[in-house]
């Protein structure tokens, strides 16, 4: 069948009731929790997860999802009001976007933002459902060697992309895949690393951990504070709509932004946000001199680049997801999770043998961008709902967080003892943060360090103690070259710069020799 | 924790001491810590099976990778904060300790008495001690949360919740 076909049949899919209010309950949610700053994506998705098992497959992945793409465009809407980024992604657009608040422009600021988030979204849709299929294709090509290279891939790149300085990232990535090998194998069977415990049996659960280290800690964190949240500034009616000026100045940012933000996607890591720093650089740059100077004022462009981008970037990070199986974000890491919960292998197989989930998702891809855009909108009374949040006490906010984070974590298994890996991961969470140590490096290597396991094993059978057994792989030797290359080169870069007379004095005034 | 100035130290002796040792640097500490037990516990399982490698081998090496970017991290100073940032707790971090040990008696009173009972005690306990409110109004508050918490996940989303002894 074609693309199209395809599409229509997605679209009659989502056209049942309860997939069309799966998909409602998780835009809004997912815009809920982009409001609510330290939550985040990830832990929404782990601590909503019970909510996905009272449906079927499809609105569980469509529910699942909704959540994700929405906490994107939710996200925007504190950091133009409040300068409080609700998540990651939002961080850059706090910087003009506040100060568009500050000059009484809140209302254009958030129109352009959920436009951008609009276009840059619906575009990311057209092409995940052109490049997935074409990649999930390609992978018909993988065998255990191109998975463990692709799962090498992208822990390397991760290490690198994360932030944090590279021994601490693979300390990190170490810890991740270790808490990854706890429980029963599943080549040879033998129990491993369960201290005797039978609940240990079935492994560490991820939605436990996710819960622990997002919602938990986050909360610890700001319990340890005092003061309560910021006051939202009041968005005028006269101020809601862009002037021409404005939209003329937008326009332009959304589709760069847009062509740049979901390529980012493909990349492993925190690519989203990667994807916003580079979309307000390059606005930066190419601004006329006039208009470069406006950029930390209230730069519109600085607003309409970073979000379209991280739009783009969430769309494109759903297509090796999708295609092979393999996630290469945290984010979408716990939408595995979610898909594993419900039986559902995403790959090309899910695309064969159930089209109505991998086609019902699609279209509820589109119709959830046309959700989110009436929803945040500032012509209706719902951003103001959406705000209204923070309106709450803090520590009311903050105990709503802890009781449905532990309920929610309980309902998942039944299990008390979820409950504790819960709040192990959340000292865990806080202690981290304490030591500026990124904590979504744990996660993709907790979710695909099976994958790495077992496809490591089977290669080495494979290649009966032969190493040379690579190269007649060519898509696994290149995965793992540009892995080690993409690792060690930024290293070799900054020796060499270092060894440079003016890296060598930069070096001794900063007593670095 | 900080690595606090002992009284009588001159200043160089204060500046060289926290040259060598800061308290970010306990972060690979643990790590290695945590590398080398867990290597210890990978080495009692089988390395090698009839088939290929045991249950052990992959283990193994990620041991060594904690181990090794532990190492590494120490010999280099690496630190995920920037260099001469003070440890700091927050001026109620004793919050911190109250919320943990609130939720692990949930985690105790959940089987026994309920989930209404053991929310109640957590919701109402967070409030009194996140909001300085009055014990009458956390607790109301809590029995509020912990009556929504058990209609949204037992009544309407039917994942049952324990209802404790007599229910």
């Amino acid at each position: 069948m074609d693309p199209l076909a395809n599409l229509a049949l997605g679209f009659s899919v989502l056209l049942a009731p309860e997939n069309l209010l799966a998909a409602l309950i998780g835009v809004v949610l997912g815009s809920v929790v982009g409001v609510l700053p330290g939550l985040g994506p990830i832990g929404a998705m782990a601590v909503l997860l019970p909510i996905s098992f009272t449906l079927g497959p499809t609105s569980a992945v469509i529910l699942l999802a909704g959540i994700y793409y929405g906490a994107m465009y939710g996200g925007s809407t504190t950091s133009i009001l409040l300068n409080l980024p609700g998540e990651a992604t939002s961080v850059v657009t706090a910087i003009d976007g506040y100060q568009m608040t500050k000059k009484g422009r809140a209302g254009a600021a958030l129109t352009v933002s959920a436009v951008g988030s609009f276009v840059a979204g619906t575009v990311a849709v057209v092409a995940l459902m052109f490049f997935a299929p074409a990649l999930g294709g390609f992978a018909l090509n993988f065998g255990p060697p191109e998975y463990f290279a692709l799962a090498v891939f992208s822990l390397l790149v991760l290490s690198r992309l994360s932030g944090d300085p590279l021994p601490l990232a693979l300390m990190l990535i170490g810890l991740g895949l270790a808490l990854a090998t706890v429980g029963q194998d599943l080549v040879t069977g033998t129990t491993r690393f369960t201290f005797g415990q039978m609940q240990l049996l079935q492994g560490i659960q991820l939605p436990a951990v996710a819960v622990g280290l997002f919602g938990i800690a986050e909360v610890l964190a700001v319990a340890e504070q005092r003061g309560g949240l910021p006051s939202v500034i009041p968005v005028k009616l006269r101020e809601l709509l862009p002037t021409a000026q404005e939209w003329k100045l937008s326009w332009p940012p959304i589709l760069r932004a847009t062509a740049l933000g979901f390529p980012f996607g493909l990349i492993p890591g925190p690519c989203a946000v990667i994807s916003t720093f580079a979309s307000y650089e390059l606005e930066k740059r190419l601004a006329p001199p006039d208009r470069r100077g406006e950029f930390g004022k209230g730069a519109i462009e600085g607003v309409a680049g970073p979000e379209a981008a991280n739009n783009a970037a969430a769309g494109g990070a759903l297509v090796p997801l999708l295609a092979l199986g393999i996630p290469f974000a945290a984010p979408t890491s716990m939408l595995l999770g979610g898909f594993t919960i419900h039986r559902i292998t995403p790959g090309l197989l899910m695309m064969t043998q159930h089209p109505e989930v991998f086609w019902g998702l699609i279209a509820s891809m589109y119709l959830g961008n046309v959700m989110l855009l009436i929803l945040n909108l500032p012509l209706l009374p719902l951003i103001g709902l959406f705000t209204s949040i923070l309106r709450l006490p803090k520590d009311v906010l903050l105990v709503l967080i802890l009781v449905v984070s532990i309920v929610g974590t309980y309902s998942i298994n039944n299990s008390v003892f979820d409950l504790i890996v819960m709040i192990a991961a959340g000292v865990i969470g806080y202690v981290l943060r304490k030591f500026g140590l990124n904590p979504t490096l744990l996660i993709l290597p907790l979710v695909i360090g099976e994958i790495l396991e077992s496809s490591l094993l089977q290669t080495i059978i494979l290649a009966r103690g032969e190493p040379a057994y690579l190269l007649e792989r060519p898509i696994a030797l290149a995965l793992l070259v540009l892995g080690a290359v993409v690792t060690v080169l930024p290293a070799l870069l900054a020796a060499l710069k270092l060894r440079t007379p003016a890296g060598l004095s930069a070096a001794e005034r900063a007593g670095q020799i | 924790m900080g690595v606090r100035m002992a009284a009588g130290q001159s200043p160089p002796e204060r500046t060289k001491r926290r040259s060598r040792w800061s308290w970010p640097l306990l972060a690979p500490l643990a790590f290695l810590l945590i590398g080398l037990g867990y290597t210890a516990q990978a080495l009692g399982l089988p390395l090698q099976t009839a088939l290929g490698p045991g249950a052990g081998f992959v283990p193994i090496l990620i041991g060594v990778l904690i181990i090794g970017s532990a190492a590494w991290a120490l010999v280099s100073r690496a630190a995920g904060v920037p260099p001469g940032t003070r440890f700091e707790l927050g001026e109620e971090a004793w919050r911190v300790v109250v919320l943990l040990a609130l939720l692990f008696g949930y985690v105790v009173l959940l089987v026994p008495v309920g989930h209404l009972i053991a929310a109640t005690f957590l919701g109402g306990g967070s409030l009194w001690i996140l909001g300085r409110r009055p014990w009458w109004t956390a607790a109301g508050l809590g029995i509020g949360l912990s009556i929504g918490s058990w209609v949204l996940f037992d009544l309407v989303l039917g994942l049952p919740l324990p209802a404790g002894p007599g229910w």
